[in-house]
């Protein structure tokens, strides 16, 4: 008798279709001799087949479509940031580059087309440096003025 | 499904963590019926429903690089509705959570079988609409499974993996929620007349 | 058209051709400089990377840089900046900080209204000429708000869901 408390575990599963096959093939060599089990298992199947048959409800129309906007709506923005950050390393390189590169071209003028100026290079290389600075210096305060406009311009909107 | 055809895989999952809109319509286009019927055997309210299904799809699109293309796609999908639903009614409604006892009844479960053929009269006769408040009267997490299995029609693998669980819970869980399910129908059907 | 090609229409004509013409002078005046008025640098072998950095990479660079500026007066333009300002700044900031600068700090783009069409700044909530909301609203205060708040953040008011605003 065994066997028969086993299979009435695995009837439920069996109206399920989740029974591998050994486990299948036990409970169907079982149900040819024994009817309570069969009969058992007809009332899962039942219950089983209601379950699959149960009407689906549908989203409205008006729902989906808020959705489909909403989710576009953020692909953009997401694609926006990514363009825009982007954009923003190829400017701090263009920057660094600008910076590098100009080093010896500015030796390079200062010893030969611009000689006239006799600049030895420790000349060069302070005018240069010099040159720098002022020019980190400007963006420092050219960027505080511009932020504190644009935070205000932002908070009035 | 995605998981099923590796080429076709490659281009959809390439094109998804891009960030392509007409990819992520299409996605919604072909599983919008199916996240809301899941989702509101969930919750069980439409207005609650379809907020979810609204932060469903956003998250989907937050979120789609913790998406490995390797596994089921339509498990991942639900796991992420799953956690959104499991999360409100946390919040709003705990005691729908209603865990089961350790015994796997509820208190809800004193009911007297009135034995198979009383079951089959009242699949047979009654609306579907007994059957579906019955399901809605069930513990969320066996109303779940059922909804996967039955009306999702998913593997155990990817149920167990929607629910994160191990697939011996699955199908103990599956089991006991076909046998909570039939023993509050037999006693609705013993209990009351035949009609709707 | 991707997105590359698109932004670069954005950069008025003048700026291209005066960008092709600057790197052509520029490079014409290097290859002066170090093949017929050069000095001993150039015939040093330790420095070979002199002659294509000055004839071939500065103008290069320096073309790029007044790409950069031109590109920067269209897209100020059409985002509603003060693209004269800004333009400037481009130029005149050494070392390309203001092309950085403008990167950084630069205004979203204009989306139409909805109702009347005109191009409003992405930041405003209401369209200031036909007033119809351009964001969802709270019904109380009238912030825009995001629509997955269940309160204003600005004034508490409960909100209902969904929000109803198509925005």
């Amino acid at each position: 008798m065994k066997e028969h408390d086993k299979v009435r575990e695995l009837l439920t599963l069996s109206a399920a279709g989740t029974l591998d096959s050994s486990e299948q093939q036990m409970v169907e060599r079982h149900l040819a001799e024994c009817a309570e089990c069969a009969r058992e298992l007809e009332g899962w199947n039942a219950l089983a087949g209601g379950l699959r048959r149960l009407p689906t409800p549908r989203p409205s129309a008006a729902l989906v479509e808020r959705t489909r906007t909403l989710m576009v709506k953020h692909l953009a923005a997401e694609a926006e940031r990514r363009w825009d950050l982007g954009l923003l390393v190829f400017a701090v390189l263009f920057a660094w580059t600008l910076t590098l590169a100009g080093w010896p071209i500015a030796r390079l003028l200062t010893s030969g087309a611009a000689a006239w100026l006799d600049m030895s290079f420790r000349q060069a290389w302070l005018g240069y440096a010099a040159y720098t600075a002022v020019g980190w210096v400007s963006a420092g305060v050219a960027a505080v003025i511009l932020g504190l406009r644009h935070r205000t311009s932002r908070r009035m909107a | 499904m995605m998981w099923e055809v590796p080429v076709g895989l490659e281009n959809e999952a390439a094109r998804l963590r891009r960030g392509d809109p007409a990819a992520f319509e299409a996605l919604l286009e072909r599983y919008q019926n199916r996240l809301y019927r899941y989702l509101l055997r969930m919750v069980r309210e439409p207005a609650t429903a379809e907020d979810l299904f609204q932060q469903t799809w956003l998250r989907v699109a937050e979120k789609i690089r913790s998406y490995n293309p390797q596994r089921s796609f339509e498990a991942w999908l639900f796991s992420v509705a799953r956690n959104l639903a499991i999360d409100h009614l946390r919040r709003y409604k705990p005691e729908s959570l209603d865990e089961p006892l350790a015994t796997g009844e509820t208190r809800a479960d004193q009911l007297v079988g009135a034995g198979p053929t009383a079951l089959e009269g009242v699949i047979v006769r009654e609306r579907s609409s007994r059957l579906a408040a019955t399901l809605g009267e069930l513990p969320v997490i066996y109303r779940e499974v059922l909804s996967l299995r039955f009306e999702e029609e998913m593997k155990l693998e990817e149920i167990a993996e929607v629910l994160g669980t191990p697939l011996s819970t699955v199908k103990t869980r599956l089991r006991r929620s076909l046998e909570q399910l039939r023993r509050r129908l037999e006693a609705r059907g013993s209990a009351s007349e035949w009609q709707v | 058209m991707s997105r590359f090609q698109e932004e670069f229409r954005v950069i008025p004509r003048t700026a291209m051709a005066l960008a092709v013409l600057w790197v052509l002078a520029m490079a014409a005046g290097m290859a002066y400089l170090v093949y017929v008025a050069g000095g001993s640098d150039f015939r040093n072998p330790g420095n070979w990377f002199l002659r294509p950095l000055l004839i071939v990479v500065a103008p290069l660079l320096t073309g790029m840089y007044v790409l950069m500026v031109g590109y920067i007066y269209g897209d100020a333009r059409r985002r509603r900046m003060r693209y004269v300002l800004w333009t400037f700044l481009a130029f005149f900031l050494p070392q390309a900080i203001g092309i950085l600068l403008y990167f950084i700090l630069r205004d979203p783009l204009p989306s139409p209204c909805p109702q009347c069409r005109t191009a409003a700044p992405a930041n405003f909530t209401f369209c200031p000429f036909c007033g119809t909301p351009l964001k969802p609203t709270c019904p109380q205060c009238g912030k825009s708000v995001e629509h997955n708040w269940t309160n204003c953040a600005y004034c508490g008011k409960k909100l209902e869901q969904p929000t109803s605003n198509a925005a």
